[in-house]
């Protein structure tokens, strides 16, 4: 059946994966690294690497699956070498772990939506609400019926995708725009733009506000993931690939900038004192205990709450669908039908996101040691390009039906660039790791240490690299399907 | 505000909601001129 599955248009490709790239991280995420990175520095450091870290790699992406018409670990073994299935394998494995704790995430998100649409934030303290749910059986519920929601559209396949990615994609948009025109008209909000915006320039020479601004990009627009691999499958025969690229890679920071805008304008009109303490609660301190705060005291936040979480379980289940399809396609690569693949992805997904759905060490420690997989993927990307050639992929794949000409920069900034800064991002993360705790640096249990990345990341690599020359066969094992046709346009 | 917060206000949110719309834009002109055409399966007009 996935012969003939593919895109029906540009837009339903661009919309899809401008859903997978849009998520949690953008709306909860980019504000709060924002403020606490000296807002306008940072800003023209995560301008700069969305140019020379996501769209260079979303284009490597795009031309995988262009070219293979397969799921991660045949796109690697087809372009690299069938010695290299191992390397799908790695991105296949890490966005599926990341899947696994990503369906809590989505669950917390469905709860929120439920207790804001009922009055229940309005009515029971948010801290108390987040303490008694976060870890709960409760948890556990909403992590499965986050995973049914997103189950139900890759069901229907890529066009269950691109018909839900159709509605919400554009309704999130809106959502966000009202949320932030919301915020900048309130009084004392210029106070929030002037603090996002204002650069200060001696911060530029810190290296930790460029490689944040390089974080960011590299977890929030989804480049080097394989979930752009995994749609680019059902692209149209001569679809292009740079414009996609660039269009998907501003649409997604012009919605973290609306975001940003629109958390930083309310803390800074509502609460200006406590802003240090705001930012620095984390992802769901901010999102799921200061958000209702500051909604409870703004004019009208009863109605905005509710905006706000519907916008966030949008972002959430677009990108869980995409998590969903990737680890179904390698299925459909190894021969399975795609219900029966989706059946098993489901249940994995259900079974192995309930520890991180009871336990939240857990799902830090998940959190850390697959973020950190995140940039060992973009590596093995621009390695396997590397292998393919990188200037013959642009020549014979990126240029072929491109709206936008692309020159030798790109191959630079494949061949060279992209794997200094993913080697740049790991090791940071690794040393700011082992700075946060140097007694218990290497505890392989730790939520937060370089040990629970070795341990974990080994046993990983060392399994994919025994089972390698299955990995190769079985992906090839079926027919790619013939590049999804012309669509309709 | 500041002259610097509104100077880089409006090049970074220029440079990404501009470069977004301009981008749109050239897709839209793109797919209306391949829709147009007899390879995309559309009709020619005379």
């Amino acid at each position: 059946m996935s012969a003939g599955e593919h895109f029906s248009s540009r837009w339903g490709l661009v919309l899809a994966t401008l859903g997978m790239a849009v998520g949690t991280g953008n709306i909860w995420r980019f504000p709060r690294v924002v403020a606490t990175n000296d807002g306008g520095s940072f800003l023209i450091a995560w301008v700069v690497f969305l140019l020379i870290w996501s769209v260079p790699l979303m284009m490597v992406e795009f031309a995988f699956g262009k070219r293979s018409r397969r799921g991660c670990i045949g796109a690697f073994a087809t372009l690299a070498g069938r010695g290299r299935a191992w390397m799908g394998g790695w991105v296949a494995l890490t966005a599926t772990c990341i899947m696994f704790y990503y369906s809590v995430v989505s669950g917390w998100c469905l709860r929120y939506l439920g207790a804001s649409l009922t009055g229940e934030l309005a009515r029971q303290d948010p801290g108390a609400l987040w303490d008694g749910f976060a870890g709960s059986g409760a948890a556990a519920l909403t992590h499965a019926l986050a995973l049914g929601l997103a189950f139900a559209v890759v069901w229907f396949g890529v066009r269950g995708i691109e018909r839900v990615a159709r509605v919400l994609i554009p309704t999130l948009a809106v959502l966000v725009a009202v949320l932030a025109v919301r915020a900048v008209t309130l009084p004392g909000a210029e106070r929030g733009l002037e603090f996002m915006f204002t650069p200060r320039w001696e911060t530029l020479a810190k290296p930790s506000i460029w490689l944040e601004a390089l974080t960011q990009n590299a977890w929030d627009t989804g480049a080097g993931w394989g979930l752009i691999l995994t749609y680019a499958i059902y692209m149209r025969l001569r679809e292009d690939v740079p414009l996609n690229a660039f269009l998907i890679g501003f649409g997604n920071n012009s919605m973290s900038l609306l975001a940003g805008i629109m958390v930083l304008c309310t803390v800074f009109a509502i609460h200006p004192g406590a802003r240090a303490e705001i930012v620095g609660a984390g992802n769901e301190g901010l999102t799921f205990v200061w958000m209702p705060h500051l909604f409870a005291e703004m004019p009208g936040g009863a109605f905005f709450m509710v905006l706000f979480f519907l916008a966030l379980s949008f972002a959430a289940l677009t990108s869980l669908i995409s998590m969903l399809e990737l680890a179904t396609r390698v299925l459909i690569d190894f021969g399975f039908q795609r219900r029966r693949a989706l059946g098993w992805v489901g249940a994995a997904g259900l079974v192995f996101g309930l520890p991180s759905a009871l336990w939240m060490p857990v799902f830090r420690n998940q959190d850390w040691v697959w973020s950190v997989g995140l940039a060992a993927s973009g590596l093995f990307f621009a390695l396997a390009a590397r292998r393919f050639g990188v200037e013959r992929l642009r020549r014979e794949v990126i240029a072929e039906g491109a709206d936008l000409p692309i020159g030798r920069w790109w191959t630079f900034l494949v061949s060279v660039v992209i794997p200094v800064e993913a080697v740049a991002l790991i090791g940071w993360w690794l040393w700011a790791s082992y700075e946060n705790d140097p007694a218990g640096w290497l505890n392989p249990l730790g939520g937060y240490t370089v040990g629970a990345v070795l341990v974990q990341g080994a046993v990983a690599l060392a399994a994919l690299a025994a089972a390698n020359r299955w990995l190769a066969r079985w992906s090839l094992a079926t027919p790619a399907p013939a590049s999804g046709g012309e669509g309709g346009g | 505000m500041s002259l610097a917060a509104i100077a880089t206000m409006a090049a970074v949110c220029g440079l990404v909601w501009g470069g977004f719309a301009v981008l749109l834009g050239r897709a839209l002109s793109r797919e209306r001129a391949r829709r147009g055409s007899p390879e995309g399966g559309g009709r020619v007009s005379r």
